[in-house]
């Protein structure tokens, strides 16, 4: 039996001026793996090559063990519950009407189950779609694809438009999910916040290029912030640096903890700060570019 | 592909069914204006823009990016617009041809059979026509530029219509190029093999398709 949910190896995708180069990760089952990466990064354009709506150019991406994209990669979908940024269910439908469709489409829908998180999030089952919040619209969403029972959730911004208590539910559902060992969940998101709370395993993107994919804690273990003067940097051992922000009061570097003379002052990072410096903090070209993509 | 085509028929009957109004409204027209047929033949015609329209709504919507992770194929996603041209048009030339007849059995006119079943031939012909020159542009394009193919295909068609000088069917018309029955049939079967290599042409277009 394939132990990852998820197996990506050596990733290319050119879509114009975008490109996803050599990209690989492996997400095990029994998991969360949260996407992080800043608009345009390619974290949507990585979730449609998995869920083989994009013909990738080279590599391979395994999803429960199938080759996306493949002749039978339709009956894996049966198992995988997506999450879309934009939940694209037509306006003039209703949650009942959505029920409906969604009966005749997954073999394991479970109508109940559907019922219950419809009440659960209290979204009422008659009323139009276009009438519903951002919001409600992702909460059912999340119903949607929770109600055909799969194995593997793939949720995109799914948290985003969401008010923190609702976030706070749903974030603890994707964490329920992954009870079952047979389950995994890949989750993007640009609330890093949600992702320090559930996941397992981070995975940076930047620029179509994957940064780093780590365990969350041994992650959070390895790298640390030193703040000090300027000039006490250049001391430091090669490579211990992974990205600094200078200001006229000093200098804050993103260190890894094995690399560094014991006793150095080094304070916890978390994964929004070990994110930005890794963007941003590499370099004055690098950020500049990044800027100018960012503010574009 | 039942739910695609249980969310398909409920958005052609939330979106196009005012067009049931408009048919017998026109069937209506038909037997007022006694000189005039063609009018009875209209609803059929209209049966060709409900695939167009749902699939504008699924553009609006962006329900062809959230269909991709659903468990059905590119080629089932084509495959259910077809069938959904075919499930309107059908009964809407039932109801063409009975309103027809309605417009006969009213202002006591004769109707030909054989002339009238190659009418009916003709009138299916134009409606599996008219998709098929539409869709593959609409599955190649999206919806915004494969309206310009929509406007080509209904300009062609007046005219083609105007062409011919048909003013009136199942009924001779003032001076019509008449259309010999056969030819009516050929047509159809020629419209059948179109909308065939349309629907796959549909698919290779849409499998190709990036979002």
């Amino acid at each position: 039996m394939n132990e990852n949910a998820i197996e990506i190896h050596d990733l290319t995708k050119k879509r114009g001026k975008f490109s996803i180069q050599d990209l690989s990760l492996t997400l095990p089952k029994g998991c969360i793996m949260g996407l992080v990466g800043e608009n345009g990064a390619g974290k949507t354009t990585l979730i449609r090559l998995i869920l083989g709506a994009l013909q990738k150019d080279g590599g391979s991406i395994a999803v429960l063990g199938r080759e996306s994209g493949g002749k039978d990669f339709r009956s894996v979908k049966e198992d995988i519950g997506v999450v879309p940024d934009e939940i694209g269910f037509p306006y003039s439908m209703n949650a009942k009407l959505v029920g409906s469709v969604m009966r005749r489409t997954y073999k394991k829908w479970d109508e109940a189950l559907y019922e219950k998180y419809l009440a659960d999030m209290s979204l009422p089952a008659s009323q139009p779609f276009k009438d519903y919040s951002r919001g409600m619209k992702m909460k059912l969403g999340i119903a949607v694809a929770l109600s055909h029972r799969p194995q593997l959730l793939i949720l995109d911004e799914a948290t985003n438009g969401l008010d923190p208590v609702a976030r706070d539910e749903a974030v603890t559902a994707f964490g329920e999910f992954t009870r079952d060992e047979g389950h995994a969940v890949l989750i993007s998101s640009h609330i890093v916040g949600d992702l320090e709370k559930i996941c397992d395993y981070i995975a940076f993107l930047h620029k179509g290029k994957l940064l780093l994919c780590e365990e969350k804690d041994a992650l959070l273990e390895k790298y640390g912030v030193l703040r000090c003067p300027k000039e006490s940097l250049a001391g430091l051992p090669e490579g211990a640096v992974a990205g600094k922000r200078e200001s006229p009061y000093g200098v804050e570097a993103l260190v890894r903890r094995d690399l560094l003379p014991e006793g150095m002052p080094v304070s916890n990072v978390s994964l929004e700060e070990l994110f930005v410096f890794m963007v941003k903090g590499n370099g004055a070209a690098e950020t500049a570019s990044f800027e100018e993509d960012f503010f574009a | 592909m039942k739910g695609l085509l249980i969310k398909d028929l409920y958005m052609a009957f939330r979106h196009c069914g005012v067009l049931l109004v408009i048919a017998l409204v026109f069937i209506g027209v038909s037997i007022a204006d006694a000189d005039n047929a063609l009018f009875a033949f209209f609803p059929a015609l209209f049966a060709g823009v409900v695939p167009l329209t749902v699939m504008s709504c699924d553009e609006q919507c962006k329900w062809n990016e959230y269909a991709d992770g659903l468990p059905y194929s590119r080629a089932q996603m084509v495959s259910v617009k077809y069938i959904l041209g075919l499930l309107c048009f059908v009964p809407l030339c039932i109801l063409s041809v009975a309103g027809f007849m309605l417009r006969a059995a009213v202002l006591q006119q004769s109707v030909e059979a054989a002339q009238l079943c190659a009418d009916a031939a003709l009138l299916f012909a134009v409606n599996l026509l008219f998709p098929a020159c539409t869709l593959p542009f609409f599955f190649r394009f999206g919806a915004n530029k494969g309206r310009i193919a929509y406007y080509a295909v209904i300009g062609a068609f007046f005219a083609f219509v105007a062409a011919l000088g048909i003013s009136s069917f199942g009924a001779p018309a003032a001076e019509p190029i008449a259309i010999p029955a056969y030819a009516a049939y050929i047509f159809l079967g020629c419209a059948a093999l179109l909308f065939a290599i349309s629907w796959l042409l549909s698919v290779w277009f849409y499998r190709k398709r990036e979002f």
